[in-house]
């Protein structure tokens, strides 16, 4: 073993620094929980994983003539039963017909139907897409966002995403809440009953007829208070929100209309959330006298006499509004703690029996320890190079992840036979050169397969397959470690076992 | 091992393995193997309407593992009587547990069937697909595959540049892909999510023996055809049982913890590299033979 100049081998030196970087990169510095740095996705941690689809279509379209957004909006929503939001890059109104402009259907309407929809406004239709545009999924996105960490609080590291399918062109909303909580299946209640808030009032006291008066798009979303312990009673306590402009108005009207001004116990409002009670209360008589007088300036509204779980619902109600489109959950996955912790457990265990299985075929076909150990020990390497990669890089290990490190080590382990048989191929090697061609034949046949299985698993990274995805990236970064840094180690440490032995 | 006492392949010997068996042989097994699993896929697809037997990824649908080692029958029982939720359509037991499937439900039947978990079986996970996303990912599932054999094929015609050994390997790998969905068939193993990152590695894995092969043949002496098959075989059977050892072990570990992405993922490849070790010596020999020999009028 010349081991001076193993030392000078860049080889070996990169494959050193590639390994330091990694346990720096594992070592759990910087507050990170457990042993290493690594963080564990849902199946191994357990939590609720969620995906979103939103409901809606939108058409491109074009020829608006003279009309504004708002009368686009208008015509083309006469001809169909769900919300329609016209938006364009543009000026509003411009006048030219060759602008184009997106119109979105918010609801369940067919391709056909949502293209009728506007040729019968008397526009011209360009294409139709399934979905809604960019601008309203960000919105959805940030809406879920500000409802779950409502509810669960901003401490629970929930994560809510966008995802696009390159192939189908659908648009996903991907909510990961890890842990368990105590309420965990709730994750999906929370985002399936999108938080419909609206305000009725009755209208009439014998039978309980109600009439809508605002909905949740009228609250400012910002002016909802935590609630607000009564100062005289500690047991009551007070939400506090503002109407905007027009929702001020049309609850004045209501309250006139409906007479909850002159009679204000007879026609108390009624909060809904998701169609669901939530506050039945007669408006205050000062509050009533000034609405009936025309001297309440409106905005600001405060709901009292609450007890303490009252007052939560209906902060969070008032908080949430409404999502800008219905919404469908089309995939949940909820695991517990307990599964998660025993996964981990297990697939560890599988992990290194797995490496154990092919430690003990490479010792029955080798027969020899100075093969079966570096034949190990590398790809040992290639493991932790490949764990320090994605604790940098913040990948979640899961299943599909373990099983792609699994995968990893078996291609790496066939590169290493490729090596070991080509270099001690007819016997002896008697001089580095000739070790230097074989190792290059080794290598031509490691890169063809390398770029095969790279190729292979390029769409299923590409696509994002939800969770299988993790499996193609680990398999494609492995192989790359392994082709580029720990395979070229190896030979070197190979050609000192073998030349050595050579006289 | 003796690095030196590795004896100089001498075609004399290999002569006598390879020379005696004639061509229609060493394809027809291969040939044969893929057959059945053919067969088997279009039997199942007669019967069923799909040629594989489709998970509840793919089909939508609600599956509940439970944690607890209560038997598959008071499972069953206590998951049949639920307020608002259907019946199961199946309960299997596990080790350490029990599967519990349903057919797609509605939202409120899911929230029906999470108020039970959370009260009964807090230790359980759930998983729900709709159907329509189910049948999104399946048209993905298939695109990926499709655009991976594509990519497959690239790459291996713009390495060798020869129409025929090209030809065997990418032959080799699609045969090496089905069988073992045959076999799951078979097994009674539905085809899942977890399943197609499988189907795509066995390419992978499987074209390193070949390419090993197809190299050594077309780069070396034609004198020397069957000491070259020979070496490349040793290098790759090597290979690849090491890689099949590897599976077992994860297949069958994987069995007994439950954690069927992990089994199914170690049964196809190891099925996939089975296939491939009778593909690649027999079927790829043969056609590289006729290529190498044959086609140059030797022999």
């Amino acid at each position: 073993m010349n081991y001076r100049r193993l030392a000078k081998d860049w080889r070996i030196w990169l494959l050193l620094v590639v390994l330091v970087f990694a346990l720096v990169g594992l070592a759990p510095l910087g507050g990170a929980e457990g042993l290493t740095a690594l963080s564990f996705g849902l199946e191994l941690e357990g939590g609720t994983l969620v995906q979103i689809s939103p409901v809606g279509t939108t058409v491109d379209a074009t020829g608006f003539g003279a009309d504004n957004i708002t009368a686009v909006e208008q015509n083309v929503a006469e001809n169909v039963e769900v919300p329609v939001r016209v938006s364009r890059g543009g000026g509003i109104g411009a006048q030219q017909a060759t602008d184009t402009a997106q119109v979105e259907f918010r609801g369940n309407v067919s391709e056909d139907g949502a293209v009728s929809a506007v040729e019968e406004a008397g526009y011209t239709s360009e294409g139709v897409t399934d979905g809604v545009t960019t601008s309203t999924l960000n919105d959805l996105s940030d809406s879920i966002q500000l409802r779950l960490e409502d509810r669960l609080g901003a401490g629970a590291g929930l994560s809510v995403s966008v995802q696009s399918n390159l192939l189908t062109g659908e648009d996903f909303i991907v909510v990961e809440v890890p842990g368990e909580r105590s309420q965990d299946g709730r994750v999906v209640e929370i985002i399936r009953t999108q938080g419909e808030f609206d305000i009725r009032v009755v209208t009439n006291a014998s039978n309980d007829t109600q009439e809508q008066v605002v909905t949740g798009d009228s609250i400012n979303r910002g002016s909802v208070s935590q609630p607000l312990q009564d100062q005289g009673n500690e047991e009551l306590y007070t939400v506090q929100f503002e109407l905007d402009e027009d929702g001020s108005v049309a609850f004045g009207e209501a309250m006139r209309d409906s007479g909850a001004t002159q009679n204000p116990e007879a026609h108390p409002p009624v909060m809904y959330f998701n169609n669901e009670e939530v506050f039945r209360g007669p408006l205050n008589p000062s509050l009533a006298g000034s609405i009936e007088e025309g001297t309440w300036g409106g905005g600001g509204l405060s709901v009292t006499g609450l007890n303490n779980s009252e007052a939560q619902i209906i902060s969070v109600a008032l908080r949430s509004g409404a999502l800008a489109t219905p919404v469908e959950v089309v995939s949940s996955t909820t695991i517990s703690a307990r599964q998660g912790d025993r996964f981990k457990q297990y697939s560890l265990l599988i992990a290194f029996l797995s490496v154990f299985g092919v430690g003990a075929t490479i010792y029955f076909r080798y027969r020899d320890l100075r093969i079966a150990i570096p034949t190990v020990v590398t790809g040992v390497a290639e493991v932790v190079a490949l764990l320090g990669f994605s604790a940098v890089f913040n990948f979640n290990v899961d299943l599909a992840y373990v099983a792609g490190l699994i995968a990893v080590i078996g291609t790496g382990v066939d590169d290493l036979i490729i090596i070991a048989d080509e270099v001690q191929e007819s016997g002896g090697v008697e001089s580095a050169d000739v070790y230097r061609k074989r190792l290059k034949r080794a290598f031509i046949v490691i890169g063809m397969a390398a770029t095969t299985t790279i190729g292979a698993m390029l769409p299923l990274a590409y696509l994002g397959l939800g969770r299988i995805s993790g499996f193609a990236i680990v398999t494609i970064v492995g192989v790359l470690i392994g082709v580029l840094v720990t395979r070229p180690a190896y030979g070197s440490v190979l050609r000192e076992l073998i030349t050595d032995r050579g006289d | 091992m003796k690095l030196r006492d590795i004896e100089h392949p001498t075609e004399k010997i290999d002569e006598i393995e390879y020379s005696e068996q004639s061509s229609k042989k060493l394809i027809a097994v291969p040939f044969a193997i893929l057959g059945v699993a053919l067969a088997v896929l279009l039997v199942t697809y007669l019967l069923t309407g799909a040629p594989v037997g489709l998970g509840f990824e793919f089909t939508g649908g609600v599956n509940i593992q439970t944690q607890t080692a209560v038997p598959a029958e008071q499972i069953e029982q206590e998951f049949s009587g639920i307020d608002g939720v259907p019946e199961p359509s199946n309960v299997r037991s596990i080790s350490g547990g029990a599967i519990v499937s349903f057919q797609p439900l509605t939202n409120n039947e899911m929230s029906n069937l999470r108020d039970f978990r959370d009260a009964n079986y807090a230790d359980a996970s759930v998983e729900s697909v709709s159907p329509s996303h189910g049948t999104s990912l399946l048209y993905q599932s298939m695109g990926a595959i499709a655009f991976a054999f594509v990519l497959m094929t690239v790459v291996i015609f713009a390495f060798f540049r020869t129409f025929v050994p090209s030809l065997g390997i990418i032959l080799s790998a699609t045969s090496d892909m089905l069988v073992p969905i045959g076999v799951m068939t078979l097994l009674g193993i539905d085809v899942s999510l977890g399943t197609i990152p499988a189907i795509l590695l066995i390419i992978g894995y499987s074209i390193d023996s070949d390419i090993l092969l197809t190299r050594n043949t077309l780069s070396g002496r034609r004198k020397q055809f069957y000491g070259n098959v020979r070496n490349a075989m040793k290098t790759g059977v090597t290979m690849t049982t090491t890689s099949m050892a590897a599976m077992a072990v994860m297949a069958i570990s994987a069995h007994f913890f439950s954690i069927f992405i992990l089994r199914n993922i170690g049964i196809i490849l190891f099925f996939g590299l089975g296939m491939d070790l009778i593909n690649t010596y027999m079927m790829n020999v043969a056609i590289l033979r006729w290529y190498v020999l044959d086609r140059r009028g030797m022999r």
